[in-house]
């Protein structure tokens, strides 16, 4: 049941999330994308074998599997965001030619 | 005379005489239904990773293999292999350290524990290698003994143990120059068992005897408590060693009637561990893979399981042996070897066909162990330990998906097994304060755990209803 929730909020977080960046003109290159794809994909896995090994009565190896995935996760989406942000800042900062 | 409804006037009564009509094609064979060439075990649903086998990942040579005496183990024999000094000296540690930590309040030795230690033997079925005398045969109710093909009867005798409590099932069918190897040539209270031409068992005081015809067994697990067993070496880890013998003394005695009833022989263990090797026909019977601890590992449950088998004439169609990349696994693995707290386990890459003493049954390649070193490490606890079943990784509870996704890794090829093994290593880095008798995980907490499943036994594995 959890996993349903959890699929349908990415689903519309995902919608809302390529309506907003159209909406505010912000260019998102594909490798952009996939690189938020892994980062979910590994946050998913981390948050799934945390709370299963949790059930398994295993905490300490729910902390590592944490670290072990969400780092992961946390550094594709440090990646992604940035690549996004550095790009749309470095086109808003080049002067326009020929206008 | 019919004294019921005809099956027209049952129906019309429920108002579903089209739908019975409908329904009436449903009912085939278990024949049609599984195909038994590719099969694993029948009607279990075994993890989708497991892969069948023509032979063990073991290797045996079976013209070296003899039918083994029980009691040359350590369980028969440990006082003539360490001298009688020794044996004495620890039975003294025993009572000395038992006595000393049930006064102490040592986690898992406390009066709570033993108190649920004798509990947890109580209430067994009777246990014998005869079926009980009170059987009602076909012949009692005048109908004649059940027939079908071998891979109905596989099927059938699977969902009776399934319901009686057993794991999961397999079939080895017993071959003079192989497998019935596997039959002990004296048992553990050294009864020799004679396998002749006989038309039916018997029993005396020096002799048990297996009729030819009788050539099937059916082997089965009974999983032990997974959360249990990380109480170990303590008495409320051998607890759960204990609960599955007891339950399955009651599965023994059940399936003995219930293949009684269908007209047909089941010849049980006479006590525990009798009749055959247990790991060695589990093996046989695809139920697992043999591994570093010389015992059988399952893909379900990795080595937390214990391992029962009865002989029978009714025909059952073999299940293969599988290859799930475990004993391959454990040539990088050496976890057990190394958490084993006496050094019993070999350190070896490859298995071997050297045994390391009288203990061993030679014959096949197998990780030899030193029983007495396991066994005087027992005798000082005094309980079974199981410390080497909690390192096993295999022996996780299967809830997170790196379990599944090793598991298949493993499975599919040994390129990762390294990488896996040092990941578990994280995971599970071993007990904290490996001191004598200490438990690798704390007790008490299991005493404040009243939310375990059943037994402690996750039996949703291989089940097909949800
Ligand atoms: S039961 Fe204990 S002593 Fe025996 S092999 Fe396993 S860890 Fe070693
Ligand atoms: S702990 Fe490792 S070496 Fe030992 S039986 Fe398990 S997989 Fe094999």
């Amino acid at each position: 049941m959890w996993w349903l929730i959890l699929g349908i909020a990415i689903g519309v977080i995902g919608w809302w999330l390529v309506a907003w960046t159209r909406a505010k003109k912000i260019a998102v290159k594909w490798y952009e994308w996939l690189l938020a794809v892994i980062a979910l994909g590994f946050a998913l896995l981390a948050l799934q074998n945390y709370y299963a090994f949790l059930r398994e009565m295993e905490p300490y190896s729910a902390g590592v599997m944490l670290a072990l995935l969400g780092v992961p996760a946390l550094i594709f989406a440090v990646i992604a965001v940035g690549l996004v942000w550095w790009e749309n800042t470095k086109v808003a900062k080049t002067p326009a030619k020929n206008s | 005379m019919a004294t019921n409804l005809t099956r027209r006037e049952f129906l019309k009564d429920l108002g579903l005489l089209g739908a019975g009509i409908t329904l009436a094609p449903a009912a085939v064979s278990g024949a049609d239904i599984f195909d038994w060439d590719s099969q694993k075990t029948p009607v279990l649903n075994r993890p989708s990773w497991v892969n069948t086998s023509a032979v063990p990942t073991m290797e045996i040579d079976w013209d070296k293999m003899e039918r083994w005496r029980e009691w040359r183990t350590t369980r028969g024999s440990f006082a003539e292999y360490v001298g009688k000094e020794r044996d004495d000296r620890l039975t003294k540690l025993q009572t000395e350290n038992l006595d000393r930590w049930l006064k102490q309040n040592k986690p898992g030795y406390t009066l709570k524990d033993r108190a649920l230690g004798i509990a947890t033997g109580q209430g067994a079925g009777a246990q014998g290698f005869l079926q009980p005398k009170d059987v009602t045969t076909p012949e009692k109710l005048g109908v004649s003994k059940w027939t079908g093909s071998p891979e109905d009867a596989a099927v059938m005798v699977t969902a009776a143990l399934r319901h009686l409590g057993a794991g999961t099932i397999g079939f080895v069918e017993l071959d003079p120059r192989t497998t019935e190897k596997l039959i002990y040539a004296e048992d553990p209270d050294k009864k020799v068992m004679k396998i002749a031409d006989v038309d039916q068992p018997t029993e005396d005081d020096k002799t048990r005897v297996i009729p030819k015809k009788a050539r099937w067994v059916s082997v089965w697990t009974v999983p032990m408590s997974q959360e249990t067993t990380k109480a170990a070496p303590t008495v409320l880890c051998q607890l759960t060693t204990g609960l599955t013998y007891t339950l399955n003394r009651s599965i023994q005695l059940r399936l003995q009637y219930f293949l009684a009833g269908l007209g047909y022989l089941g010849l049980g263990e006479a006590s525990t561990n009798a009749l055959g090797i247990s790991p060695a026909l589990g093996t046989m019977a695809g139920l697992g893979e043999m591994s570093r601890l010389n015992r059988l590992i399952t893909p379900e449950w990795g080595p937390i399981t214990r391992v029962f088998k009865m002989i029978t004439d009714l025909p059952l169609a073999p299940t293969k042996p599988i290859n799930a990349g475990i004993m391959q696994f454990c040539k990088v693995c050496k976890k057990c070897a190394d958490f084993c707290p006496s050094k019993a386990l070999s350190f070896d890459t490859e298995p071997t066909w050297q045994v390391r003493g009288p203990w061993n049954n030679a014959g096949h390649k197998a990780f030899y162990e030193d029983s007495t070193k396991c066994r005087a490490y027992w005798r000082q606890v005094g309980t079974n330990c199981g410390l080497c079943f909690t390192a096993c990784p295999f022996g996780t509870k299967n809830q997170a998906f790196f379990h599944e996704f090793r598991n298949a890794l493993v499975s599919a090829t040994p390129v990762f097994d390294s990488a896996l093994k040092a990941v578990d290593d994280w995971l599970n880095p071993g007990p904290a304060n490996p001191e004598l008798g200490n438990p690798f995980k704390d007790p008490e907490k299991w005493w404040k755990t009243t939310n375990l499943p059943i037994y402690g036994i996750n039996t949703s594995t291989g089940v097909s209803e949800i």
